[in-house]
């Protein structure tokens, strides 16, 4: 690598390899503010991470080479099951990454997992101990701590995120890049009103080239209070700013100057702005907002008007599934899988297909486990769901829950297209 | 080192007017290149007489009698395979032996699969096999599914609906019966000309997409095998398939693929790089490949599901190839904003990078013309006649790319060429760390990313498979 490395758009090629490996991930600077973020995971992060983020730099001192791991829905996280790692590489600069753990049963407030790369043993045995899966807990905190190792490999790099020149560069070219991009897209102001599962979802997005104003407006006022169905902001905040960059091409420079373009209106205690325990809703309603905004944009930068199609908003079902036999190898133990109106994404390892029809509307698909399994079901909470989609174990419709399947159930997944 | 073993290899030539010479040739089908090899049959049967652990201890470069690259872009396959036989005929050359490799299968990963294969499925199973992943690639072509009751069905019946399809497709000739294992249905599909899958809906569905996948590839394997056919006629010739040398003369006389082939066929250069790496590096898991068409990490997977760009199929040993963080064939363009950027796909194989003369795009592949056109045998490969004025023509390109950008926001091709290849050696220093800093980089252009943790080594095709041949498949 070149010692008078010249910052342009371009690198973001590197900060993307820098985070090869790390799944849902960010990098933050010293000062705290976002530098880079990708999601590939369907269940978007940035947002999640960054209050995670800010909240152990608020109240803990965090050393170089020393991480945090915290999975509270109420601070930050999702659910119990998604693991979030604060790690700071040095004192200017921080990776967060957040990753599916099936095994956490928990919860887990910011608590120290590295001091000064060296694992803090009372926390994990206590932590191994406390859950009936230890093994697997343990085998997946020696891959996260495996992927830390990556960044003594690369010295230049690191010297060079850690930079307050690069840093300062690189905020200069992702704010010029926006407002270019911006420019090519039409101004507007756009209102949606959608009514799902009682709820009231209102979105107004204002997107304005005046200078004294920032650019992107995004209001959620009007949307209904939250009752049983509800998401935390980061959560909503996660799926419109994917939705966001995608649109204005703008893939591979999330960073803290697209945040500061964007103001969020997310009234408190609203459906789109109240932690919900479990995370019930979290894929479910993050999947919603994107919808509603990419409607927007569309209509935006569109002479057609388009109604929202309802049918469409009931798209998400979502399942994980964990053999009871469990191996320690994660990928093979533990599945997510998706289901909505445009995509299934199923893998064959834990499930045997059995039949797949076609029905008046839509499809009924028929599986059988293929070993002892849990599975955890996401995405049908209401009876009036019932009518566009539908989950049935052994001939009974079922809502969202967990279950303990054994080879001789049968699952029948039933929707509308 | 890659450039020495290939400057030895091709001085190395030996020419004997007026005598035949008896020779093995090795044959690597990629992508977009072929690789021969012709190796003195002689020297090599000495080499293979010998004990075991000597055999091993050879060096990895063999004396070769001629070596050739020829890039399919610029002709076709048949047209190369003829050129084989010529330069057989030129040089004297007695054809003993062939030894096979094929990455040619790969070249399908970006295309839907099926177009020409019907399939036979019992009434209300129709759907079935459409589920797993929607994003993958369709393996089969709804329009040609021939559904029909099982206990009621006639030959009188199947026949119209036979023709119903040849209406749609007169170029089908496959077709997968499920569950349809009467005598009649057989004679009757066969007696229209189609090759006969079987399957059943009770398997699982990655060993319906198996099937299925078998049934994709069959037309482009039963070409290239009847090109491989002519060119060896009856001599011996062995094809790599999963982990070892498999005899040619079976798969010809065969009169369907033993199981799994098509399979392990379509993985036959990634598997034989994996082993070439076991042999070599048993203690580096990791193994990277970067040649004109590809640049990968290659990975075995412990499950026996191959996830495919087709979906998730059974196989027995699946390997995976993670690509590197930029790929050879990606476009550098100007994007809306006046900026240089790198498109995010690959372009598609045709016409080709700008070096070899026709495309009208630039690729990253491009922005390394100096080290690529500086090997004589890749610029042989490439073959353009005036080396100035491709030199000119791909300046000209990289200079209309940096004059169309914004000034403010100018980036030079030199500067993005030093990003990509910091992007790729911090990729492979990365995947190193687990492996002892000892990765082995194969591929005809390792030679660019010289990283610095990585024990680079020359690789090419023939040598290692006249190796492999000298020594057997075993590690």
């Amino acid at each position: 690598m070149k010692k008078n490395h010249t910052t342009s758009h371009l690198d973001r090629l590197l900060l993307g390899t820098f985070l090869s490996g790390f799944g849902n991930s960010s990098l933050f600077t010293g000062k705290g503010d976002l530098l880079f973020s990708q999601d590939p995971d369907p269940l978007k992060t940035t947002t999640s991470r960054l209050v995670c983020f800010q909240l152990v730099k608020k109240y803990l001192n965090l050393q170089p080479q020393s991480a945090v791991i915290c999975n509270d829905p109420q601070n930050g996280g999702t659910d119990l099951q998604r693991l979030f790692l604060i790690y700071c590489i040095n004192e200017n600069l921080y990776v967060v990454w957040d990753q599916t753990c099936p095994w956490l049963d928990l919860k887990i407030p910011p608590t120290p997992w590295l001091d000064k790369g060296q694992e803090n043993t009372a926390i994990l045995s206590a932590l191994f101990s406390a859950t009936k899966n230890g093994d697997q807990l343990r085998a997946f905190f020696n891959i996260q701590l495996l992927r830390t190792m990556n960044f003594k490999k690369s010295t230049e790099l690191t010297q060079l995120f850690s930079s307050e020149k690069f840093q300062k560069d690189w905020f200069k070219i992702c704010s010029q890049l926006l407002s270019d991009k911006l420019k090519l897209r039409a101004e507007g102001e756009i209102q949606k009103s959608v009514s799902y599962k009682n709820n009231t979802f209102k979105i107004r997005t204002l997107i304005t080239e005046k200078q004294q104003l920032i650019p992107i407006t995004i209001d959620f006022s009007g949307s209904s209070l939250a009752q049983d169905v509800c998401a935390s902001t980061h959560i909503v905040e996660s799926g419109l700013l994917v939705e966001l960059i995608k649109f204005y091409g703008l893939e591979g420079y999330l960073c803290q100057p697209l945040l500061n373009a964007m103001k969020l209106i997310l009234p408190p205690k609203s459906v789109v702005a109240k932690f919900h325990p479990e995370g019930l809703y979290n894929f479910e309603l993050q999947k919603l907002s994107r919808q509603l905004i990419k409607q927007c944009l569309v209509e935006i930068n569109s002479f057609q008007k388009k109604e929202l199609k309802k049918k469409s908003l009931y798209s998400t079902y979502f399942f994980t599934s964990r053999l009871i036999q469990a191996t320690t190898n994660e990928k093979e133990s533990f599945q997510n899988n998706y289901f909505s109106n445009s995509r299934v994404q199923m893998s064959d390892g834990h499930f045997k297909f059995e039949k797949m029809q076609n029905k008046d509307k839509g499809f009924s698909c028929t599986f059988k486990p293929t070993q002892d399994l849990e599975l955890s079901f996401r995405g049908i909470t209401a009876t009036e769901d019932q009518d566009v989609r539908c989950f049935k174990l052994n001939d009974k419709i079922m809502m969202t829950a967990n279950f303990t399947l054994t080879p001789k159930d049968t699952i029948q997944i039933e929707w509308v297209t | 080192m890659a450039q020495l073993i290939m400057t030895q290899t091709l001085k190395q030539e030996i020419s004997t007017p007026g005598h035949s010479t008896e020779v093995i040739l090795t044959l690597f089908i990629g992508e977009t290149y072929v690789e021969v090899g012709f190796f003195d049959q002689v020297y090599i049967t000495n080499l293979r007489q010998q004990p075991q652990s000597k055999k091993s201890n050879q060096p990895e470069s063999t004396p070769v009698l001629h070596s050739q690259l020829f890039y399919i872009p610029h002709q076709s396959l048949k047209s190369i395979f003829t050129q084989i036989k010529k330069i057989i005929a030129e040089k004297n050359y007695n054809l003993n032996e062939t030894f096979f490799v094929s990455r040619y299968l790969e070249r399908l990963q970006n295309f839907r699969l099926g177009g020409s294969v019907a399939q036979l499925i019992p009434a209300g199973f129709e759907n079935n096999i459409h589920f797993g992943n929607s994003l993958s690639l369709s393996l089969a072509n709804p329009s040609l599914i021939i559904s029909k009751a099982k206990a009621s069905l006639t030959a009188e019946e199947l026949q119209l609906d036979i023709d119903q399809i040849k209406k749609i497709n007169p170029d089908c000739d496959k077709v997968i019966a499920y569950d349809f294992t009467e005598s009649f249905v057989n004679e009757t599909l066969t007696k229209n000309g189609f090759q006969v899958f079987h399957s059943s809906l009770a398997l699982k569905s990655h060993q319906i997409r198996k099937t299925l996948f078998n049934a994709g590839v069959s037309g482009t394997l039963k070409e290239l095998f009847a090109e491989l056919g002519e060119l060896v006629q009856k001599n011996p010739a062995s094809v790599w398939v999963n982990g070892s040398w498999f005899n040619f003369a079976e798969i010809q006389a065969a009169t369907e693929y033993p199981k799994d082939f098509a399979v392990n066929m379509f993985m036959s250069g990634l598997n034989f790089l994996y082993h070439f790496n076991q042999r070599t590096h048993p203690d580096s898991p990791t193994q990277f490949h970067i040649d004109f068409d590809n640049w990968e990490t290659i990975k075995s997977t412990p499950s026996q599901i191959w996830k495919s760009p087709w979906g998730e199929v059974e196989c027995v040993a699946p390997l995976t190839k993670e690509p590197l963080p930029i790929s050879p064939r990606q476009e550098i363009l100007i994007d809306d904003t006046a900026r240089l950027q790198i498109s995010k796909n690959s372009t598609s194989i045709e016409t080709g990078p700008f070096i070899a003369g026709r495309s009208v795009k630039s690729v990253v592949i491009d922005l390394f013309s100096d080290e690529i056109l500086s090997q004589a045998g890749l610029y042989k490969m490439i073959g353009s006649p005036d080396l100035n004025l491709l030199n000119a023509k791909i300046k000209s390109q990289f200079k209309a790319l940096e004059n169309g950008q914004n000034q403010e926001t100018h980036i030079s091709c030199a500067e993005l060429k030093n990003l990509i290849n910091d992007s790729i050696q911090t990729r492979i220093t990365f995947d190193s760390a687990n492996c002892k800093e000892d990765s082995l980089i194969t591929g005809n252009l390792g030679f660019l990313f010289n990283a610095k943790n990585s024990n680079q080594e020359g690789f090419f095709w023939s040598q290692s498979m006249i190796k492999t041949a000298i020594i057997g498949a075993q590690t």
